[in-house]
């Protein structure tokens, strides 16, 4: 059955938007990851124009995130009080991000920078993983890993402005966390991701705070952090779905539960090794978009005249 | 007196009418659209539009033709060049073009070349070759007939722009009828349908009727929603969301 997306304004077969819903949600699940650096470029791969796929990702990542947080808030793994730090940065770059989208539509650059955006940090992001995982893979087959510190100070705990963090065992200056919430603000509104691909490890590596924590208290930020970013781009742009969006989540909240069950039977570093093989192979395919000569130079620009 | 004068003018009206009416019968066209209002619903796949029509000098005689056009609404419309930037495609030249309608489709009883003289397809813009569209703002240096070319390449791959040859039926008679398929994306607004008589090639006359494609229901109220209620709209698509995400959350809740 075909279904016309009034924001969208074309017509896209239902089970094809359930099922894409449903294979991200399974590899969000999985991975658990938002799965919206997935979900955009797929979305414009259909033929979504990119405003509608970035703003309408937005949604339903919120809608997705939120439901996994709640999972995490029952095990008290959310850090209201560090996520209210990130957010207070994640809103000024989110609406940063807002207006620099719009300024590149009216440029007629937004479909380059949202794949340079894209090519850049899944490249680095999967890079890492990959041999972060690696690694982890072989420490795992060889002997126990030797217990480590809680976690390794650094100059950046010791900026000004100092502020505990029970929750996260931590306690730290609030400038990396607004600086880390600011630049992944900005990222959601460009590209449409919630940002926990690169806030998790931010916050471990960075912050120092426990794999856990970080997880549920990213997806807090992320629910929240989306609401805005939605809210700007349905004031400012008119390119949020609401129709494709409800779509997205019915598909995608079902295929995460089996992503769960499916992610219980592997090992961590199993998982990250084919996470980071995934966002590896995104990252290629929209590269090679950016490289290989398009079958015609010439193309018409959306939405032009209104 | 009042009354009478009426009168008199009414019967001198009649009169004239009906003294007109032999004269134009010899090129009398009628014509109309299967639909004058084309809803975009939610299962909308595109339609598909009847133009029918009867010409009372009859079609069947040697080099009797006719022209169908169906023109949208006319907006500014950019076509964009890439180039390789640093080994990367990016856009860098761009043409505006105004006065160039949506969507475009031509239906003829035969080859346009064989049907109609090039003065008359050129004045009316009959067939996408022949159609020139206004030059607004341009980067400098810009090819502006490969610019043109490929505004119309694009519409046509993307079926908003049709040239249909043969299209048009005779049934018998003077009574024809043409198909036109448009897309699912054919944007929502006011059209024309233009019918042209042709004899020998030259254009003898035109009848114009007129539809309109506009979202309906469901799909109407959310566009208007999110154009003039954009704070209205956003707050809905968060809660939806939200809602969709506890309701996720609770159903599956391990016991």
């Amino acid at each position: 059955m075909q279904l016309y997306l009034p924001i969208a304004e074309l017509s896209v077969h239902i089970l094809l938007l359930l099922s894409l819903g449903g294979g991200v949600g399974f590899l969000s699940g999985l991975f658990g990851v938002g799965g919206g650096f997935l979900m955009t470029p797929l979305l414009i791969f259909i033929g979504i124009p990119p405003a509608v796929a970035v703003a309408t990702a937005t949604t339903q990542t919120m809608g997705s995130s939120f439901s996994a947080m709640l999972g995490h808030m029952r095990r008290k793994n959310v850090d209201f009080r560090m996520g209210a730090v990130l957010l207070a940065g994640g809103v000024a770059g989110s609406a940063a991000g807002v207006e620099l989208f719009r300024l590149l539509r009216e440029l007629g650059q937004v479909d380059l920078a949202i794949s340079l955006a894209y090519v850049g940090f899944l490249g680095t992001i999967g890079g890492m993983m990959l041999v972060e995982s690696l690694r982890a893979l072989n420490r795992a087959r060889r002997t126990e890993a030797a217990r480590r510190k809680l976690h390794r100070h650094t100059w950046v705990h010791g900026l000004p402005l100092k502020m505990r963090f029970p929750r996260s065992k931590l306690y730290t200056s609030i400038f990396p966390p607004l600086a880390i919430g600011a630049s992944v603000g900005l990222l959601a509104a460009i590209m449409g991701v919630g940002g926990g691909f690169i806030i998790v490890p931010a916050m471990i590596y960075i912050l120092g705070m426990p794999t856990t924590a970080a997880i549920g208290t990213s997806l807090f930020q992320i629910v929240v952090l989306m609401g805005f970013t939605t809210m700007m781009h349905a004031y400012q742009n008119q390119t949020v779905d609401v129709v494709l969006a409800v779509i997205l989540l019915l598909g995608g909240v079902i295929g995460a539960q089996y992503g769960l069950r499916a992610g219980a039977k592997l090992k961590s570093e199993q998982l990250r090794v084919l996470l980071a093989l995934l966002v590896l192979a995104v990252c290629l395919r929209l590269a090679y978009d950016l490289v290989a000569t398009p079958d015609d130079l010439y193309s018409i620009a959306p939405w032009s005249g209104s | 007196m009042k009354a009478r004068r009426t009168l008199v003018w009414g019967l001198a009206g009649l009169a004239l009418i009906a003294a007109a009416g032999p004269a134009r019968a010899v090129t009398d066209l009628a014509s109309d659209v299967s639909s004058r209002l084309i809803e975009i619903t939610s299962n909308f796949s595109g339609a598909s539009l009847l133009i029918f029509g009867y010409a009372r000098s009859g079609l069947e005689r040697e080099g009797t033709d006719l022209v169908i056009v169906i023109r949208g609404p006319a907006a500014e419309t950019t076509v964009r060049r890439k180039e390789r930037v640093a080994g990367i495609w990016v856009n860098r030249s761009e043409v505006t073009f105004s006065g160039v309608p949506d969507v475009y489709a031509m239906a003829s009883t035969r080859a346009l070349d064989d049907a109609t003289r090039a003065f008359f397809r050129q004045v009316h813009g009959l067939g996408t070759e022949n159609l020139r569209p206004e030059v607004g703002a341009a980067t400098e240096g810009a090819d502006l007939e490969a610019f043109r070319a490929a505004l119309i390449r694009r519409k046509m791959e993307a079926d908003l722009f049709q040239d249909r040859p043969g299209a048009v039926q005779v049934v018998k008679d003077g009574l024809f009828r043409a198909e036109i398929d448009l897309p699912a994306t054919v944007p929502v607004g006011q059209y024309a349908v233009d019918v042209y008589l042709f004899a020998n090639g030259a254009l003898v006359t035109r009848e114009t009727s007129y539809f309109a494609v506009d979202k309906s229901g469901i799909e109407r109220s959310l566009f208007n929603l999110a154009h003039e209620q954009p704070l209205l709209y956003g707050l809905s698509a968060i809660t939806l969301a939200l809602i969709l995400g506890w309701l996720a959350s609770a159903l599956f809740r391990r016991p």
